[in-house]
């Protein structure tokens, strides 16, 4: 009988998530086993001690750096539902925050190619953002004076095609989280039992810009 | 009019500034990240990847739901990282590897100086594959339940209660090793000190 040790069912005891006939067996069992007592009693020191590690702090500088994101054109959208911008590299090959390149970008070459401003409007804005997006596509028409114009044109072209795919739905549905906070909204309402799952639950949920993930306050 | 007066606050309800946001949910994701990474840079750059997209999703903002939500795109991100770094196939691992009991009784390694502990059980933590890491790090060091957890991971009740089990068991197995060699090394040192002496 005691052969048959608790295994992975002494995790769940110990952290508390047998159900009421499974914590009972499992208690009746530890009380004739001693290897499965020892077990616990490791298991929980260990919890303790995991728990008990202390508190890294992320420290001043890097906190501005977060804060200064809604500064960084490079992060892309507005902060109040504006349209995504491309994503990111992975966390571990970014660059850091403060060289501040744009991501997806190569802001320094495509002005250094600069066509003489015969247009007469468009000197040396620094506008950023705007001179970054307007002043690609001229290069995609006057011939291909290099094969660096080939791969921006090609670059745009693939963005203006991705950006075909979600054109079907809002543009700002694009995928950029995963989950999207609205569908993840969704799950804990239904799990947290706070939301009324009525035939209309998903539909109001579904298409929330605002007010769908906030099940607590109705 | 208590009624209405909760209805004109929640008629008032703004979405919070960007730095309000950083300054209360970044320690935690940066800790979670540090825990999940088990070094300041990286910490740092999985918490500012986090928050490039809480910034994109901030029209979503939601006192109560946020907090899960940052729980699981930090894990999701580190996950998604891990993976591609170190290229692990969770699916190969042997189901029942860890099966077998650890020691019977108490050993003298286990009067080990908790002082070094920290480091020690970081070190640990980094050595458990990334799959098993997560789980153990939500449950143990942020205390999320294992439905928590599950949903966090987008994995069943099952699977999150075996990786628990069988990363706190390998958890176990690295710190008897670390302690063991650290016993080996004092030995060492200490006959080196006694020949030392005796020359």
């Amino acid at each position: 009988m005691s052969r048959d040790h608790l295994g992975e069912r002494l995790s769940a005891l110990v952290d508390g998530e047998l159900g009421p006939d499974e914590h009972e067996t499992a208690l009746i069992h530890l009380a004739k086993c001693e290897s499965c007592r020892f077990e616990a009693d490791m298991l929980r020191r260990l919890k303790r001690r995991l728990h008990g590690l202390c508190e890294p702090e992320p420290d001043h500088d890097f906190m501005g750096r977060l804060a200064g994101l809604s500064r960084d054109p490079g992060v892309g959208g507005g902060p109040f539902g504006g349209p995504p911008g491309p994503p990111p590299g992975s966390f571990g090959s970014s660059a850091p925050l403060g060289s501040s390149r744009p991501l997806g970008g190569f802001p320094g070459e495509v002005p250094a190619v600069d066509p003489a401003p015969d247009a007469g409007g468009r000197t040396s804005a620094p506008g950023r953002s705007s001179r970054r997006r307007t002043d690609r596509f001229p290069h995609l028409f006057p011939g291909f004076p290099g094969g660096r114009y080939a791969v921006a044109g090609i670059a745009v072209a693939t963005a203006l095609l991705g950006s075909a795919f979600v054109a079907g739905g809002s543009t700002e549905e694009a995928p950029v989280v995963e989950p999207r906070l609205a569908d993840f909204a969704l799950e804990h309402a239904v799990t947290s039992r706070h939301f009324t799952v009525a035939g209309t639950g998903a539909d109001e949920v579904g298409g929330a810009d605002e007010a769908g993930p906030a099940p607590a306050e109705r | 009019m208590p009624e209405s007066g909760s209805a004109v606050e929640f008629e008032a309800w703004e979405p919070p500034s960007w730095d309000e946001v950083v300054r209360t949910h970044s320690p935690r994701v940066y800790r979670l990240a540090y825990r999940l990474t088990g070094n300041r840079h990286d910490a740092e750059d999985l918490t500012q990847e986090v928050f490039i997209r809480v910034f994109r999703s901030l029209a979503n903002y939601t006192p109560g739901t946020f907090e899960g939500w940052l729980h699981r795109i930090t894990t999701n991100l580190f996950l998604d990282t891990a993976r591609r770094k170190a290229r692990i196939r969770f699916e190969g691992l042997a189901e029942n590897a860890d099966e077998r009991l650890e020691g019977r009784e108490p050993s003298p390694a286990q009067r080990y100086d908790d002082r070094h502990f920290d480091a020690d059980i970081q070190a640990a933590l980094d050595a458990l594959p990334a799959e098993f890491r997560a789980p153990v790090v939500l449950c143990d060091i942020e205390g999320l339940s294992y439905e928590e957890i599950a949903a966090t991971l987008g994995v069943k009740l099952g699977t999150v209660r075996s990786r628990i089990h069988r990363g706190r068991a390998q958890l176990r197995r690295a710190l008897e090793h670390r302690r063991s060699l650290a016993a080996a090394q004092r030995q060492k040192d200490g006959a080196n000190a006694t020949n030392g002496e005796a020359e």
